[in-house]
């Protein structure tokens, strides 16, 4: 019956009343902040372009940031104790002496739809395959600073600090064209293996690993399939509480923690936000440059025929959506054939999760934003924000004469 | 996840099986004490408990207001007006009693940090059990407890265990882990058995082939739709009765075992949705490959109505199962 769907199905409406599912915009938001991550790593890749050097560098800004979140030393026990044992409730093998709990279930995968499995879970040796990753389009520089961010979680629940008690590697990955990402982890002592450096986590594991066939692979994570995760031991996150995860976390580790070491490769600040916007708004303008990519949002987003193709309101009410789809709140100040406003609260629009504001968002979208409108709706149209530096900005569409186009 | 390919797996399987294996596996444990802490645990748990000796121990389970299971414990009466609750949700019992105890004179507080245990499994495990303490446990009964030591350590012996074979659990100090720990090995490998190394074999495989179910299995299912209606004293009054009671006369679920044919299981997570005849009648808690039956096996929680034999598929890529009993061997 309706009416009990209507009880228990989640949704936001367009600016023009199509029923957005919470699982279609649990699916974009992910993808959208991996869009974004990978232009962000365009701005790298031209600031620094030796592959080592930008791999090595964001492996240990996010290593150094892992490590920092948890405190101090007596600090990290309590963060060992919460985020693992708390979380996974599996005393012996989350005890301080062990490593295995930073791997164990791996909810931040699932949360994040990146869709697989423990195929492995013993005290000596960790195999986690995976056969989607919505941030597969980033590059494989991503794929080898996410087992930094691994090592730091070893390394707290390490008994001996941060010496580096496992190998690592993700011997596969989504973002390499493999079939699968794939990391293992194998105990150094138990198969002998050396220390590794920040680019030596791409290797070959020592045991075989096992290769989930083409017919068994899962195309979405468990919120998606089954309404929630539920890790090996039956602790369970909601489809809510994982896509609120991702709307605040999502930022911190893939762009926040890049961004720092990008930041230290550009020659200065301008120069990095010349670059950043640049590439932000070649972005904007490709996103809506074939044909059907306009037609495919105007059947997405439910927008009625009798809105012409130079109305500013096509792009308000994608910029509306994807508000909706990141759980930023907004007002609607002006939506005519002439302007959209919208009214955000600056903390809301930057600061996704609270305690690390990323002012560069503005940047990004309104570059982005502004270059979608020239193929979005057509030249004659602008994207800005305005009051950046107040306590509430004013995200505008509007017609605009830009001869400094970027 | 587990492969029928996996020595190391089958080997673990093997030891319980056949021979003897230990390993660590520290449940919570929570110490209820008091004047009235027996009348608190009778209104937590659905079995009587008042019949259970000084020395004994009993399985048994607590529901919620909709008498749906919410946890399965062992409570081992220790001394006068002293249990131990074993559970794996220690953190979870104590505000539970908390509201439930009302005006009763009890005190309840989580001991895990205080006492660890190592299980001692298989048909050999009283050989190796007898060869590590003082004195032999021959006459200790199942769910009994008795004091012994391990060279000068004091311990609790707990005949009992999550394997289906005969076992023991062993409770010691926790600053005696170790040594606990290294003399329980000498012992068990002398009696030719092994230490595991996985902890899905002893979690999951080994109690799944004889019936043996966690918490999470027991989701949205009273006792009455998953064999458990054996533990319920209905001459007395807990938590739930009234909806369990409810739930036997018109039962919503049925707990039921599934055979599944393809030769693994990696596109079924925990609680997959199951369908029969392409509609969807329940969800899939957990599969593993069993090594004794040789066989990925699981547990469901299905329509009441979906009988023994039934044809299901389960998950995103329809992998073909049967139910079956939920006890495989």
């Amino acid at each position: 019956m309706l009416k009990e769907k209507l009880d228990s199905r989640k949704c936001f409406a367009t600016a023009w009343g199509k029923l957005i599912t919470e699982e279609e915009a649990y699916r974009q938001l992910n993808r959208q902040i991996a869009a974004f991550t990978a232009n962000l790593f365009q701005v790298m890749r031209i600031f620094e372009p030796s592959w080592e050097k930008r791999t090595e560098a964001i492996c240990s800004i996010a290593n150094m940031m892992n490590m920092a979140v948890a405190g101090t030393p007596e600090q990290q026990k309590d963060y060992v104790n919460e985020s693992l044992y708390e979380a996974f409730n599996i005393p012996e093998l989350c005890e301080k002496s062990s490593w295995l709990g930073g791997i164990t279930g791996d909810s931040g995968d699932e949360w994040e739809n990146m869709a697989g499995r423990v195929i492995q879970f013993t005290r000596n040796r960790v195999e986690k395959e995976l056969d989607t990753c919505p941030w597969d389009i980033v590059g494989s520089e991503l794929c080898n600073m996410t087992t930094s961010m691994f090592t730091a979680n070893f390394d707290l629940a390490s008994s001996h600090g941060t010496d580096n008690e496992v190998s690592l590697n993700m011997c596969q990955a989504r973002g390499c064209g493999n079939k699968h990402c794939r990391v293992v982890a194998e105990r150094r002592d138990v198969y002998n293996l050396p220390q590794q450096g920040w680019l030596d986590h791409m290797q070959q594991p020592v045991d075989p690993i096992h290769d989930t066939p083409r017919e068994r692979m899962v195309k979405e994570g468990q919120c998606l399939r089954n309404g929630q995760y539920t890790q090996s031991f039956g602790e369970e996150t909601s489809l809510e509480q994982a896509y609120h995860w991702v709307a605040q976390m999502g930022w911190v580790w893939s762009v926040q923690f890049p961004m720092m070491a990008i930041k230290d490769m550009a020659p200065d600040e301008d120069e990095f936000l010349r670059v950043f916007r640049i590439v932000f708004a070649t972005a904007g303008k490709n996103q809506f440059i074939d044909p059907f990519a306009k037609e495919g949002l105007r059947s997405y987003l439910g927008v009625p025929h009798e809105l012409d193709d130079n109305d500013g309101r096509l792009l308000g009410g994608y910029i509306r959506y994807m508000l909706d789809v990141q759980q930023v709140p907004y007002t609607m100040e002006r939506w005519t054939k002439d302007e959209t406003w919208i009214r955000v609260r600056n903390e809301d629009f930057t600061a996704r999760y609270e305690m690390a504001p990323l002012e560069e968002l503005v940047d990004a979208y309104e570059a982005q934003w502004n270059g979608a409108a020239k193929t979005l709706v057509s030249p004659e149209w602008s994207c800005v924000i305005e009051g950046r530096e107040e306590e509430t900005m004013y995200i505008k569409v509007i017609r605009r004469e830009d001869p400094r186009m970027l | 996840m587990l492969f029928r390919e996996d020595k190391v797996a089958r080997a673990d399987a093997q030891a319980i099986r056949q021979g003897v294996g230990l390993y660590r596996w520290t449940h919570d444990l929570v110490e209820v004490t008091g004047e009235d802490a027996l009348e608190v645990l009778q209104k937590i748990y659905i079995s009587d408990l008042s019949k259970v000796a000084v020395g004994r121990s009993k399985y048994t389970a607590s529901l919620d207001e909709a008498g749906e299971i919410i946890d399965d414990v062992i409570v081992m009466h220790m001394e006068e007006g002293c249990y131990w609750v074993s559970d794996l949700y220690g953190p979870r019992l104590l505000p539970w009693i908390e509201k439930h105890k009302g005006q009763a004179r009890v005190q309840a507080k989580l001991i895990t940090y205080d006492w660890d245990m190592y299980a001692v499994q298989g048909p050999d495990s009283q050989k190796a059990m007898n060869a590590l303490l003082d004195a032999p446990v021959d006459e200790l009964k199942r769910f009994a407890i008795c004091q012994r030591k391990i060279g000068d350590i004091p311990v609790y012996i707990h005949r009992s265990g999550f394997t289906g074979e005969n076992g023991y659990e062993i409770y010691a100090a926790f600053d005696k882990s170790q040594a606990i720990h290294d003399a329980a090995l000498q012992a068990v490998e002398q009696a030719g058995g092994r230490e595991l190394q996985t902890l899905e074999v002893y979690v999951r495989s080994v109690p799944m082939e004889k019936g043996f179910a966690l918490k999470q299995d027991f989701k949205h299912l009273s006792p009455y739709e998953c064999g458990m209606d054996w533990a319920v004293a209905e001459n007395k009054d807990f938590i739930g009765k009234a909806a369990a009671l409810e739930r036997k006369a018109h039962p919503k679920y049925r707990m039921v075992g599934l055979e599944f044919s393809r030769e693994s299981t990696e596109d079924i997570a925990i609680w997959e949705r199951v369908y029969w005849y392409g509609v969807e009648v329940g969800r899939c808690a957990q599969t593993i490959y069993g090594y004794t039956v040789d066989k990925n096996i699981g547990f469901a929680t299905l329509r009441a109505d979906v009988p023994d034999g039934a044809e299901v598929t389960v998950g995103c890529n329809d992998s073909p199962a049967v139910v079956v009993s939920k006890v495989f061997c």
